[in-house]
Order: C-alpha cells, then sequence, then structure tokens
C-alpha cells in the first residue's frame, strides 16, 4: 500500500500510421478509424471525468499506439481535458509517445503549451534495412528529422525507443545503433530484446522458416554489449530494458515496476488502485458504445489476493536494477521477505541469479537476461 | 425373476471392428437410451476412451427386450476392448455371460483379435453368433469375410450382416440373441456364488463390485462372504446398469449387477473372486481367473515426494478398476520413493499412468519400460529383474535370459516379405506360415519380447499400410547377450535411466539416448554432460549449453497480468520436471528410450 492515494494516469490513443510486423499492442492503422477518432476521444474524457475524480496524478503518459497521429484538434481536444478533468499534481512527470512522420511543429507547440515535459520517440533502429523489415512507416532520416524537431522545440526530455535481435542483425549492427543513439544525447534510452508475439507477421515468417531468429547466445551477447556500452556513455540502467541520465528515470513507469496505483483510460487500458485490476475492452468501438455502462461492461474487473499482490511487486521490483527494498517490503506487506522466501532465495543465490545488497534484493548481471528464471519462483 | 428370459452375452472383436456403435444400436433399439440422450460410442464414457477413440473398460449395462416371440426378455449386455492389451477386460467379461457376438469388420475382414477372442469365447464355452459389420462401407466384402469365418469353424448361416453405423441388422441381432444365446443355468434356491468381475472406487459410494450371480440371489442386508479375500460384508445396496447404476431390491440367479457394502479397504475385494452368502456359504470357490503376467514394467514416482501415499491410495484404487495394474513399491537414488508397476502392455501403461494425473491428479514420473528378465548368478542363484538398476554387476553374472514370446500376424500376402524382413531385425525366429484363407496369411515367429512390446505394432503397421494385425503370448525365458546401459546426467547415474539392451544394439543405442536427452532436457544455468556408458565404459556424450536468455524485454501497465500468467506456465512446467541432482528433467526423458527405433 502506498502512503497517499495518488496514481499514475495512463492514457491510451490505439492508432498508428501503419501497423508494425512486431507489434501486438492494442492499435489500428488510423485510416480505418478516421470517423470515430472524435467520438473516441470524447469517450476517453468521459471515462477520465468518471474515473480521476478525487485522485491526485501524479505522473500523466499520453501512450500508443501513436498519439501523435491524432490530427491536431483532437490532440488539443485532449490535452485540454486532461487539465480540466484530471487533478495533475504540480511539476508531475507528462510524457506522450510520438512516433517519427507524424509530428508537427504546431503538435509540438500545443503539447509543451499543456504541460507536457517528456517525450518517448520510437526509433527501434537506425539501419533502414531492420526499419524494413521491422514494417516501419519511416527511415531513420525521418527520425532524425522528427528528432531535431522534437528539441528545436525546446524539450529537454527525451527518449528513444530501440529494438535488438532482429534477424540477420549482427553484433555491429547493434554497435552502430548504440553509437549514433547516444551520438543524439537524449536523456532516456528504451531497449527492447525483440520479443516474436504470437500471430504477428515477423513471427508468422519465422515459424514457416522465411526468417531465421537470431540464437539465444547472440541475444545474450548483445544485451550485455548494450548494458556495457550505454553504462559507459553515461547512462544508468535502471531497468532490465532501460538506460538513463542521471534523475531522468521514466517515474511514470517506475510506478508500475512498484507495482504502485495507476489509472488507465482508453480502449484496452489497464488500471491498479489497491487490490483492484481492471482493463478496458480493447475493441475501440464496443468501448465507445459500452462507456455508458462504464461500471460493469469496458470493465474486466480483477479482484487480486494479497499473495498475488505480494510476489507481484516482488516480480516487478526485481526488473529494476535497486531491486526490491527489504524495509519498504516489510512496511508495505508487514512480512519478512527473507521469511517468506527463504527457499526461493537460497536456490537462486545458489544459482547466482539473486543477491542482497545494501538492504535490497537485486538481480545479479547475469540474472538479468535469465530474469524469468528468478520470477517464476515468486508467482 | 425367471432364467429363460435372461440373456447375458458380450460383444468381442478386433479393435475398432464397431463393437461399441453395435452396442449403441442395442441401447437405442431396446429403448435404454432415447436417441435425444444418444450419442456415438455411448458407453465410452471415461474422458481418455472419448478421446483416443477406443474402448478401455468392458461395460455391463441391463437392456429390456420385448420380442417377436411377444415375450419380454432381459439381456446383459458386455461392450469389451479390441486392443490387445486390454484382452484381459474380454476374458473376465467371458465369465459373467452364455454367448457372445463376434463382430467382423467387413472391410478388414477375420484380424489378429478376431481370432485370439473367438478361442477365448469358445474355450470359455459361451455361444458365438458373427456379425459382419461396415457392410454400408465401399469396401465391404461379406462373402470373403463369411468364407474367412467359416474356416475359423463357425456356422456361416448364423452370421448376420449389419451396419452398426445405419442400424442395419440390429433387430436380426436382437431376434438372434433370443434365439441362441443360451439363458443361464443355475438354481435361485441353492445358496448364494457369484463371480466378481470388475470392480471401481466411486468417490461418492466407495467401492462398487460387479458380479454375476450363478446359483442363489442377493439383495441389502446379506451378508457377503468374499471366498479368496475371506472377508465380510453387509450389502447396503444391489443393483443394475442401465446404463447408470441403479438401485433394485434384489439380484437372483444368472443376472448380472453391483454391489455396495460399507468396504473401506480396498484390497479385501479382489477381481476373479467368488461371492456366497456367510450365513449359508457354499463349500468351493469358483475357479477364479487365471493369474496374468504382467508384460512390461515400469517406476512410477511422484514428483513431489510429499505424494507418495497419494499415488499409493491412487494406484489401489485404480487397481479395483483394472486388476492386471500390478505394483509394488521400490526406490530409486535419482527419483526417491515410488513403485515398480506391472502392465499388460505399453498402451495399458499410457492409460494408467494418464488416468492416474487425470483422475487423481497426481504429478509423476513414469521410467522408461522394460520387460522382466532373469539372471542366473555365478553363485548359481536365479533372479528375476523387473527393474534394470537392480541388475546385478556384470562379474556376477553368469547369464541373462530374456522373456519370449509367439508372435502371430496376419496380413495380406503382399506385405508377407516386408513383415518377415521387420521380425528378422527385431531378431526373430522363424517358425511358420499359413494360408488362413487365401487373402490372409498367418505368419508365426518366436521373438524376444523386448523388440515386441514397444514399438513393434506402429512399424508393423507402416509397413503393411495398416492392414497387417498382430496378437502374441509369451513362450519362455531364453539367454541372451545383454548388457545394461547407464545415462549420466551431469556426470552422475540416474538409475531411473538405465536400460536393458542386446550388445549389438548397445552403442547405437547408447547414442541415439543420449541425443535424445539432449533434445528433451532443457537448458540449465549451467552446461550438462550426457552420457551413455556400460559398465565404466563411455560410449556416448552430449552436451547442453547452458541457458542465456530467459527474459521478458517489456513490462508496462497493460502487461502486468498477462506476464503474471506467462510466468505461471512456466512454473506449471517446472511443476512437471524432476530435480536430480541440479539438473531439473522433464517428465518426457524418462520415456525417450521409446522414441528410438
Ligand atoms: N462405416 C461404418 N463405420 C462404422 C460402423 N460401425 C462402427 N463404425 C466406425 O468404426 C469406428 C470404430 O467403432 P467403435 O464402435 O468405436 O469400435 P470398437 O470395436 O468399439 O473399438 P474398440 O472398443 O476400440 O475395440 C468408429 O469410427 C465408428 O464410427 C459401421 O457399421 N459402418
Ligand atoms: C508501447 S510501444 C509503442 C510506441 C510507439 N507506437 C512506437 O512504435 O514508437 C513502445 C515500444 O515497445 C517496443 N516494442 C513494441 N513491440 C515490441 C516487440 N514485439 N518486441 C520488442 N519491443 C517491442 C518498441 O520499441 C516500441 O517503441
Ligand atoms: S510499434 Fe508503435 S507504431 Fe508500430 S504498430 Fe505498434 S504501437 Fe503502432
Ligand atoms: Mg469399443
Amino acid at each position: 500500500m502506498q502512503a497517499d492515494n495518488s496514481a499514475g494516469l495512463y492514457v491510451h490513443i490505439p492508432f498508428c500510421l501503419s501497423k508494425c510486423r512486431y507489434c501486438d499492442f492494442n492499435s489500428y492503422p488510423v485510416s480505418d478509424f478516421r470517423e470515430v477518432i472524435s467520438y473516441y476521444t470524447d469517450t476517453l474524457l468521459e471515462e477520465l471525468r468518471i474515473k480521476a475524480k478525487d485522485i491526485p496524478v501524479k505522473t500523466v503518459f499520453i501512450g500508443g499506439g501513436t498519439p501523435t497521429v491524432l490530427p491536431e484538434v483532437e490532440l488539443d481536444k485532449i490535452l485540454t481535458g486532461l487539465s480540466k478533468f484530471a487533478k495533475i499534481i504540480e511539476n508531475a512527470e507528462f510524457s506522450v509517445e510520438a512516433n517519427p512522420g507524424t509530428l508537427t511543429l504546431n503538435k509540438l507547440k500545443m503539447m509543451r503549451k499543456a504541460g507536457v515535459n517528456r517525450l518517448s520517440i520510437g526509433m527501434q533502429s537506425t539501419d533502414d534495412k531492420v526499419l524494413k523489415l521491422f514494417g516501419r512507416p519511416h527511415d531513420y532520416k525521418k527520425f532524425l528529422e522528427s528528432y531535431k524537431m522534437v528539441r528545436d522545440a525546446g524539450f529537454t526530455n527525451v527518449n528513444i525507443d530501440l529494438i535488438f535481435g532482429a534477424p540477420g542483425q549482427k553484433l555491429s549492427g547493434i554497435k552502430k545503433d548504440l553509437e549514433r543513439t547516444v551520438n543524439l544525447f537524449p536523456e532516456h534510452i528504451s531497449i527492447y530484446n525483440l520479443i516474436l508475439e504470437e500471430g504477428t507477421p515477423l513471427c508468422v515468417d519465422v515459424k514457416k522458416g522465411v526468417l531465421s531468429p537470431l540464437s539465444e547466445n547472440l541475444e545474450a551477447d548483445m544485451y550485455y554489449f548494450i548494458k556495457d556500452y550505454l553504462e559507459k556513455a553515461g547512462y544508468k540502467h535502471y531497468e532490465i530494458s532501460n538506460f538513463a541520465k542521471h534523475g531522468k528515470e521514466c517515474e511514470h513507469n517506475k510506478i508500475y515496476w512498484k507495482n504502485e496505483d495507476y489509472l488507465g483510460v482508453g480502449a484496452g487500458a489497464s488500471g491498479k488502485i489497491g487490490l483492484n485490476r481492471t482493463e478496458n475492452i480493447e475493441d475501440v468501438k464496443q468501448y465507445i458504445v459500452l462507456i455508458k455502462d462504464i461500471k460493469n461492461d469496458i470493465l474486466r474487473n480483477q479482484k487480486i489476493s494479497r499473495e498475488t499482490e505480494i510476489s507481484e511487486t516482488v516480480f516487478l521490483s526485481l526488473r529494476m536494477l535497486e531491486g526490491l527494498n527489504l524495509t519498504t517490503f516489510k512496511e508495505r506487506f508487514g512480512k519478512d521477505f527473507f521469511i517468506l522466501f527463504e527457499k526461493q532465495y537460497n536456490k537462486l543465490l545458489d544459482l547466482k541469479l539473486l543477491k542482497e545488497e545494501n538492504g535490497s534484493v537485486k538481480l545479479t548481471r547475469t540474472g538479468l537476461f535469465l530474469s524469468n528464471e528468478v520470477f517464476v519462483e515468486f508467482v | 425373476m425367471d432364467n429363460s428370459k435372461l440373456r447375458n452375452f458380450c460383444i468381442i472383436a478386433h479393435i475398432d471392428h464397431g463393437k461399441s456403435t453395435l452396442a449403441d444400436r442395442l441401447l437405442e433399439a431396446t429403448g435404454a437410451i432415447s436417441s435425444r440422450d444418444m450419442k456415438e460410442q455411448f458407453l465410452d464414457k471415461m474422458e481418455l476412451e472419448r478421446e483416443r477413440g477406443i474402448t478401455i473398460k468392458a461395460k455391463a449395462v441391463r437392456l429390456n427386450y420385448h420380442s417377436k416371440d411377444g415375450q419380454d426378455y432381459v439381456f446383459n449386455l458386455i461392450d469389451t476392448p479390441g486392443h490387445v492389451d486390454f484382452t484381459y477386460e474380454v476374458s473376465k467379461s467371458l465369465f459373467a455371460c452364455e454367448g457372445a457376438l463376434l463382430i467382423v469388420d467387413a472391410s478388414q475382414g477375420v484380424e489378429a483379435q478376431t481370432i485370439a477372442n473367438f478361442h477365448l469365447a469358445k474355450d470359455a464355452g459361451l455361444r458365438v453368433i458373427p456379425v459382419i459389420n461396415k457392410i454400408d462401407l465401399q469396401g465391404a466384402e461379406p462373402e470373403k469375410v463369411l468364407l474367412q469365418l467359416e474356416e475359423l469353424g463357425l456356422n456361416s448361416d448364423e452370421a448376420i450382416l449389419a451396419s452398426a453405423k445405419e442400424g442395419i441388422g440390429t433387430d436380426l441381432i436382437l431376434e438372434a440373441i433370443v434365439k441362441l444365446v443360451p439363458p443361464p443355468r443355475g438354481h435361485a434356491d441353492k445358496p448364494l456364488k457369484a463371480l466378481i468381475f470388475d470392480s471401481l472406487y466411486d468417490v461418492y459410494k466407495g467401492v462398487v463390485v460387479f458380479f454375476r450371480i450363478f446359483d442363489g440371489s442377493i439383495n441389502s442386508g446379506v451378508k457377503a462372504l468374499m471366498m479368496r479375500a475371506n472377508s465380510t460384508f453387509e450389502v447396503t445396496e444391489v443393483g443394475v446398469f442401465t446404463p447408470t447404476m441403479k438401485q433394485i431390491e434384489k439380484l437372483s440367479t444368472g443376472e448380472v449387477g453391483y454391489f455396495i457394502a460399507n468396504i473401506k479397504n480396498v484390497s479385501d475385494i479382489k477381481v476373479g473372486d467368488t461371492i456366497t452368502d456367510a450365513l449359508n456359504p457354499i463349500k468351493n470357490p469358483l475357479p477364479g481367473y487365471k493369474e496374468i503376467k504382467s508384460m512390461v514394467f515400469c517406476g512410477f514416482y511422484p514428483i513431489n515426494p510429499n505424494e507418495y501415499n497419494l499415488l499409493k491410495d491412487a494406484l489401489e484404487k485404480l487397481k479395483l478398476n483394472d486388476s492386471s495394474l500390478m505394483f509394488e513399491p521400490e526406490s530409486s537414488r535419482a527419483l526417491g520413493f515410488g513403485f515398480r508397476c506391472g502392465f499388460l502392455g505399453l498402451l495399458h501403461m499410457e492409460i494408467i499412468q494418464e488416468r492416474l494425473e487425470r483422475e487423481y491428479n497426481i504429478n509423476m514420473i513414469a521410467t522408461s519400460p522394460n520387460v522382466r528378465y532373469k539372471v542366473i548368478t555365478n553363485a548359481g542363484k536365479e533372479v528375476e529383474i523387473d527393474n534394470p538398476a537392480n541388475l546385478p554387476p556384470a562379474g556376477e553374472i553368469k547369464e541373462v535370459m530374456e522373456p519370449y514370446i509367439m508372435m502371430s500376424i496376419i496380413t495380406p500376402p503382399e506385405f508377407m516379405s516386408n513383415i518377415m524382413d521387420l521380425c528378422k531385425s527385431k531378431r526373430g525366429e522363424y517358425v511358420e506360415n499359413q494360408f488362413v484363407t487365401t487373402s490372409r496369411v498367418q505368419i508365426h515367429y518366436e521373438m524376444p519380447m523386448s523388440e515386441v512390446v514397444f514399438d513393434f505394432f506402429d512399424i508393423l503397421k507402416s509397413v503393411s499400410k495398416g492392414y497387417a494385425s498382430m496378437d502374441y503370448e509369451y513362450i519362455d525365458f531364453r539367454e541372451a547377450d545383454l548388457v545394461k546401459l547407464d545415462i549420466m546426467v551431469a556426470t552422475e547415474i540416474v538409475d531411473a535411466l538405465s536400460i536393458i539392451v542386446h550388445r549389438d544394439k548397445a552403442y547405437y543405442k547408447g547414442k541415439e539416448l543420449a541425443l535424445r536427452l539432449k533434445e528433451i532436457i532443457p537448458r540449465q544455468m549451467f552446461e550438462v554432460a550426457i552420457q551413455a556408458a556400460i559398465g565404466s565404459k563411455i560410449i556416448a556424450r552430449e552436451s547442453i549449453a547452458a541457458l542465456r536468455k530467459n527474459v521478458i524485454a517489456k513490462c508496462y501497465g497493460g502487461d502486468i497480468t498477462r506476464k503474471r500468467k506467462l510466468l505461471e506456465k512456466q512454473k506449471e512446467g517446472k511443476k512437471r520436471m524432476k530435480q536430480i541432482g541440479r539438473v531439473e528433467i522433464p517428465q518426457e526423458a524418462f520415456l525417450a528410450v521409446l522414441k528410438i527405433q
């Protein structure tokens, strides 16, 4: 449990220019939804009005999909609505996900004015061949233009998203990506090992043998190369896939990893308040139609047990390199971590996947890329 | 109840010839099941039977039939399984019957279990009525089948042409049962004499005993004495199968039904035992059933050692429902405490394993199956070995003997040479060939049982395009050049993986086994060596590289529930693995040897 009733706020925009070949997010090509966008944003604000009433919002994250694919009026509507219906506390971190090729100077200005102070841009790769394989609707040059535009508009806290482990990729390719990324001086870098999500075109190609996946050995080598490279470049590795300059860690995402409260609005958005986990219906049109029955139909409510909350807190906290603070754990759950998990901890200590350091339990270096082996012990 | 209006019969055949489907028609025609409640192979109720489309357990049903002669009859029908591994179910059922419907698929003709089951029925003194089924099929050749039946010594004039699928011939079959199957003999006023032919453990009712009365009658209140077990119970309920259990007041001479008593100890009930009235007992029990010999053995071990008693309890309860299952406690260095179990074949083993897991919720490991060996030691002692790990050290062994079987294969002549090649490659010794009919040859080979019980049937099917069928029986033990092949995982011998093989095949098997295990055992946090050895000589070596990646790269607010489920699934997988030393070994590893040809 946390001390106050403040929460993070996630706003989902389920539209993109086009669908990337690896992506299984709840997002759809915007061209198929032109006529419903304004209904969608209305619905979203209605949901926000009902849900966010008395809750102080300490971080905002507008994500997707691609929020910046929205027409300017719609983006404006959301930003205005947010300031009206949500009690955003002063100096709150306010992030928006932005994709290359969807930004305009106007949109950027609008966001700055509305208090957006952090932008996250999906670059994924600096290699046009990889971008093509990923089905991204932009090339590296286009990304650079967008990035410059963001900086010119005055954003001083920018994240770049990258993916490593594309079929055919070599260590040298990753090295190039890193060099170029670091030279852009982003405050934050998220770099994910490619997940072949069931049913995505990329995954289908791999299953059919059209593409061959990288060996796990190479992926592990890449991962540790990335870690060492970015740390040397002055980034702090603070979560399995996230690196940040000093003081620039993403506060909103840390809410998830500390298993604290957050609200979610929009199609498919999830929220958690106390032991209540909610998940909105994913289908955009149904979401719009069903908003009237907000209490019933658009929510899949799940009351989790105390044990589940504990186990989720453990595996989420361990994602962060600072780990799980033993004192905080005891204060929150009234129980001693080592008493609860003595057997599991000893086994993982023995396997050199987990360690204790400065009053916290943490993944070891080897444990990072084998973290599921650790987490399964706690679910 | 008037004996002369009773007919007890079973349906026997080779596998898949349509016994259970015919039973459906009989159930329908006699109104036991309304067509609304009917589903295909109604009596195959067990989940495993439905999934696999085969009958595993024999099942009794009582039917009321109004005959064309104007009289009402009561039928007791027993549907039996066709697979070789369940022949014991057939023999048990025969003793409760006076007649048998021998079903033959009109397109397949007489096959190995047609002959085997026919002889069983004849030897038990049953009146056999041939039914040629599936005449609706394109490839049906009823005339040919009629000839084959005659050559077996059956009266082809009595054969009924039928299609169980389309309901053709059902009326004729019902009338033939009335006319040809003799009513049971026996006297209602004599003391109770009844045979236990099956039993089961029901969660609500406890032990349910299935029996056939030869003399006397039984009703609740009777003090029933189990003659061989020498235990007495007061009967609390008697009833019949309609096919659901239905309580009735009394069962009399010739009838088939069940009783329930307050039976605490499942071992008090033995299939084949004779029931009599403790207050008015008969002198001599019925001969009962022949002791059955297990053909295949393997170890069952709970993955979680705390479930040992659960497993024991489950085995005892399952044995009530399957008296051909044998088990005794044993222990393994690698797996701890478990049971050595004996089965009639590999399918039987598989079914028991699945039933334990499904019906009793036990996670367990089955070790690689083997036959029983005989060892003569240098000291002149003879020991039977049903667990390879117990083979004495090579230095103490004078001679190892393995069981042989007489194999009988029935096939169209064009596959003869394929089949003979197969038998030869399995160390078979040719005995004879004979034509059963012009289109069917019966081939006899003497073969080591160990070469037969595993994959022989599958290969036979593939070299004969599915046409050949087989049957076998144990003959004797013969000396052979056999060695123990040990498997070491991370330098430790895993006793539960040891197998006994012919020396000529040891090298190949060792290599293959190591390779299989490399595929099956998941990567661990460290490199794991897998070695195959005969004595101290390493004959094969593989290594499993260390695991380096198992990660969820992305985990944000919307992912948490899904990712937790993913982790839970991984954990479920781990629960099905046995930790041996530092290595986690999945269940399939212990059966890897079966995948080697
Ligand atoms: N065409 C046709 N198919 C039939 C007929 N009778 C049974 N079958 C099919 O044959 C297959 C086997 O039928 P079952 O009744 O399960 O055979 P079974 O003899 O009980 O098999 P086991 O109990 O496993 O030995 C099923 O697919 C039936 O639908 C028939 O008269 N005609
Ligand atoms: C919430 S997504 C959407 C952000 C934005 N629409 C974009 O594509 O830039 C955030 C990031 O997740 C990562 N991602 C999405 N699908 C992935 C996959 N299958 N494997 C690894 N990373 C993935 C990408 O780096 C993406 O930028
Ligand atoms: S990766 Fe981003 S841009 Fe691509 S489809 Fe997914 S959400 Fe849309
Ligand atoms: Mg059947």
